[in-house]
């Protein structure tokens, strides 16, 4: 079983290794973000199937995982060549890739994960933006649930901000408006409420630009957030710098 | 009116040609001059093959310069070609804006100029570590460059994953082509145990650079980190306590 990220920008950003994994199957299975990605996908292998008939408005997202790694390894089982397309990287933020592929070995089955271009990636390359300055990354349900501590000096990258604390799956572009009141106000205990943050969504047309929205955090609440936003929240304090560490590095 | 003369600039990842995406080949194809700097013998080989005007920047490493002097000549290489009105193409292996000096001042450069930029994502030694160690970054992940983090001293929270990045640089100004660093490894130690225990287990990570080989993890207690073995392909891994 292999499983591989196809990118966002549609039939762009999928790496030769990926793809030649997809057309080698004997069994595709794909779950992606848009029908273009879906309508591309389905004819590069006449075995291919959509997975998203899993999800269904009202239905636990767990189950729906559970049902995705279920329907993955059932041809696994009868010894066929599997492959599976997500969008993106497949094991950033997606529940059931890791799993299947836990599960795929435990039966004994060789399974690999080949990267895809993820949202992170995309985001660093049209925001500029160089995460080895410190990059602190969490999902936004957990930020606000798990309440971990971040440090206002180094930059702070959410998912999903346009689905928190929702457990099932909606059909509408924002899933949760009135938890954005919430982490809007989380973030302004930690940051000035006129701090700027970045929506940032990745384009799927290879033709398109990024939707790149600087706003304050005040006005997050009623900001064009979708459940395609990830937030970039850039340092609001100066970062410490260590003058003797620095000096012990050659860096001064 | 933009300046004739423009910059693109894209990331190959790391199995030669076997992640490079198709938008990253064309930006390379539609290109007048390429730079590239790259880890492997046969990713320059390829590189060589798809363009008829490359020119690899690894000859700015001058034995005995610091790093510094070494991306300051490189940046100097790109943007004379830039200002002469070409159309070039910087290629790295992985991401090329994930901790490469010489893409953020070029592209700095440029635009403060006037010039067209562009910017391809490549897939990163951290996308790789994700999916060969089987890390999601959903459960929280903190990146950092290793010597930034040490003079940053950034409250770390133990509890998420953390990446570091260039190991072997610690503490050196330039690449002087020694394998391991105990003493940059040591710093980086003390700094860590701080916050976790002694016998907290990490990896260190190296993606293949060939299309057919695996990666090679290496599994460590914290408190041994002195004594890995390192190199300058070296990712650091250390999963939430
Ligand atoms: C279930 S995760 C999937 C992430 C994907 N596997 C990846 O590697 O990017 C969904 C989250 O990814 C981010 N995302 C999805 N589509 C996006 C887009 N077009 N632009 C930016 N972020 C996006 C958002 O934060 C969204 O809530
Ligand atoms: C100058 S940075 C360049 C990073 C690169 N732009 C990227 O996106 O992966 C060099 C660092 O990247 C990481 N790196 C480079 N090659 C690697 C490999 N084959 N496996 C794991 N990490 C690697 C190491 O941490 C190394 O010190």
């Amino acid at each position: 079983m292999t499983v591989v990220g196809t990118g966002y920008r549609i039939a762009s950003q999928i790496t030769p290794e990926s793809l030649a994994r997809i057309k080698a199957a004997d069994k595709f299975f794909y779950l992606v973000a848009d029908v273009v990605t879906e309508t591309w996908l389905a004819g590069l292998n006449p075995s291919a199937e959509n997975l998203t008939d899993s999800y269904a408005p009202g239905k636990s997202r767990t189950d729906t995982y559970n049902e995705i790694v279920d329907r993955i390894l059932a041809p696994v089982r009868t010894g066929l060549h599997v492959c599976v397309a997500f969008y993106g990287h497949p094991g950033v933020f997606a529940h059931s890739t890791h799993e299947a592929i836990r599960r795929a070995r435990k039966e004994g089955v060789p399974a690999r994960m080949l990267p895809g271009i993820s949202a992170q990636d995309c985001l660093f390359a049209d925001l500029g933006f160089d995460p080895s300055d410190g990059c602190q990354i969490f999902e936004a349900t957990g930020f606000l649930v798990q309440k971990p501590k971040t440090d206002p000096s180094c930059a702070l990258i959410l998912y999903q901000a346009g689905a928190i604390g929702v457990s099932t799956f909606e059909t509408s572009a924002l899933w949760n408006r009135s938890a954005l009141q919430v982490l809007s106000e989380v973030l302004s205990k930690k940051y000035p409420p006129k701090h700027r943050i970045t929506l940032y969504t990745a384009p799927h047309f290879p033709v398109c630009d990024p939707i790149i929205l600087r706003i304050s955090i005040a006005r997050l609440p009623k900001a064009d957030v979708t459940i395609a936003t990830t937030l970039f929240i850039p340092p609001s304090k100066e970062p410490r710098w260590d003058d003797r560490m620095a000096r012990r590095l050659g860096m001064s | 009116m933009k300046r004739k003369g423009a910059l693109t600039v894209v990331g190959l990842g790391y199995r030669a040609a076997a992640q490079v995406t198709p938008e990253v080949l064309s930006a390379i194809g539609q290109s007048d001059k390429l730079y590239h700097l790259v880890y492997d013998p046969l990713t320059t080989a390829w590189i060589r093959a798809v363009h008829p005007n490359s020119t690899s920047l690894a000859d700015s490493w001058k034995p005995g310069a610091s790093v510094a002097e070494c991306c300051d000549a490189m940046v100097r290489q790109i943007m004379a070609s830039v200002r002469a009105g070409t159309d070039v193409c910087v290629a790295f292996s992985g991401h090329p804006t994930i901790c490469v000096y010489p893409t953020r001042e070029s592209l700095r450069l440029a635009k403060r100029e006037g010039f067209k930029t562009r910017i391809f994502p490549g897939l990163s030694a951290i996308d790789c570590l994700f999916a060969d160690i089987g890390v999601d970054p959903g459960l929280g992940c903190q990146i950092w460059e290793t010597k930034t983090l040490l003079v940053r001293k950034p409250k770390l929270n133990p509890k998420t994953n953390i990446v570091l990045l260039q190991l072997q640089m610690i503490g050196r100004t330039a690449d002087d082509g020694a394998e391991t660093n105990r003493e940059g490894l040591e710093m980086l130690r003390s700094f860590l145990m701080r916050v976790y225990p002694r016998h907290h287990r990490a990896a260190i990570y190296e993606a293949a650079t060939f299309p057919v080989a695996g990666p090679v993890i290496q599994w460590i207690p914290l408190g041994h980190l002195p004594r890995a073995v390192i190199n300058a392909l070296s990712t650091l891994l250390i999963p939430g306590i």
